[in-house]
């Protein structure tokens, strides 16, 4: 673990070891858009207590990858395994869970019945103990401001019953205080889930991912250190990392 | 009653405005008695047009929830039929007692 932001890694570690952990494979994947290759050469492991920080340039296939791997785009030779067990022909909804880039709650639901129709019982007052969840709990959801919105969906989708939660650009929307408490939300999380985030948002990115991956030239490389990320032409220069 | 059916049931609610719109439209022209063919029909296919030309994202969230999209839309039709019979009872005594 290079990325060595998650200050309290280690402290954490003898509890995640007693939590069941997962393993979500991913591999084979191949998509074209308009004769021109976008993914080939994929290999994506994460496991449960993992942030893996997806990376890449606009248009290099991150939100394809993520789609992919949910099962909204199909890609003819995927393979998809979960805890060694193919998931190829099956929906993994119960078993990911997906952070879309736009606006997927309902307009015309409420907070309320958002949270009662996606959130356990048992998780329930767990989750309302926020004081963003408790000032717009009464609001319907088209009255929520676009950061509002957006935090909802992030802690929905962390809350959910599911072993894997990827995150299509999280930090949209967001004031600067809120992606810290965003990202908060996700490191705490991630004792029982393994997550996959990808955001033009490097920074934010960096700062909270144990492992690192760029989508370059239709292919996944996983970078073993940050200036990598200059090397392979993802950033002009370090100043930043 | 179980989240899931719950969330099956507020997909299904979310269907009836286009539905009733459409059956409303055919009652107008042909008649009460082409509600019911309308409403288990090309009604409940408009709404699920409807839904996949301006509310395609609406199914994320039931996928979060995890129903995938065949079991929203065979669930909602069977609530579709379920609420004909009712609605059929109903009109039938009601054209009984008068």
């Amino acid at each position: 673990m290079f990325y060595g932001c998650y200050s309290g890694f280690d402290s954490f570690s003898n509890k995640k070891d007693n939590l069941k952990k997962h393993i979500l494979e991913v591999d084979g994947i191949q998509i074209s858009y308009n004769g021109k290759l976008l993914l080939s050469d994929v290999y994506l492991k994460c496991e449960t207590n993992e942030i893996i920080g997806l990376l890449g340039r606009n248009g290099s296939g991150k939100s394809t990858l993520l789609k992919i791997i949910f099962g909204l785009v199909s890609s003819p030779n995927r393979c998809i395994r979960i805890d060694g067990i193919s998931k190829n022909n099956k929906n993994m909804f119960s078993e990911i869970g997906y952070l879309h880039q736009n606006q997927f709650i309902p307009n015309h639901f409420s907070v309320k019945k958002v949270i009662s129709l996606s959130i356990d019982k048992k998780e329930m007052k767990d989750f309302c103990e926020d004081k963003m969840i408790e000032s717009i709990f009464e609001k319907r959801i088209k009255c929520l401001s676009s950061g509002e919105l957006r935090y909802l969906e992030i802690k929905i989708v962390l809350f959910n019953s599911s072993k894997f939660v990827l995150l299509d650009e999280p930090y949209n929307g967001l004031a600067p205080l809120m992606i810290d408490i965003v990202n908060e939300m996700i490191l705490s999380n991630s004792d029982k889930k393994g997550v996959i985030i990808t955001d033009h948002n490097y920074e934010n990115v960096l700062k909270i991912s144990n492992h690192l991956v760029l989508i370059k030239d239709a292919k996944t490389h996983h970078l073993k250190e940050k200036k990598e990320l200059v090397e392979k032409g993802y950033l002009l220069n370090s100043t930043f990392l | 009653m179980d989240r899931k059916l719950l969330n099956i049931f507020e997909f299904f609610k979310t269907t009836l405005p286009v539905n009733l719109a459409i059956c409303a439209i055919s009652v107008l022209i042909g008649g009460f008695d082409y509600f019911f063919i309308m409403f288990v029909g090309f009604g409940f296919l408009m709404s699920i047009g409807f839904k996949e030309l301006y509310r395609k994202n609406d199914y994320l969230f039931y996928a979060n929830n995890s129903i995938p999209k065949w079991q929203l839309l065979l669930v909602s039709y069977l609530f579709t039929c379920f609420t004909v019979v009712i609605l059929g009872l109903i009109v039938f005594l009601i054209r009984k007692i008068i």
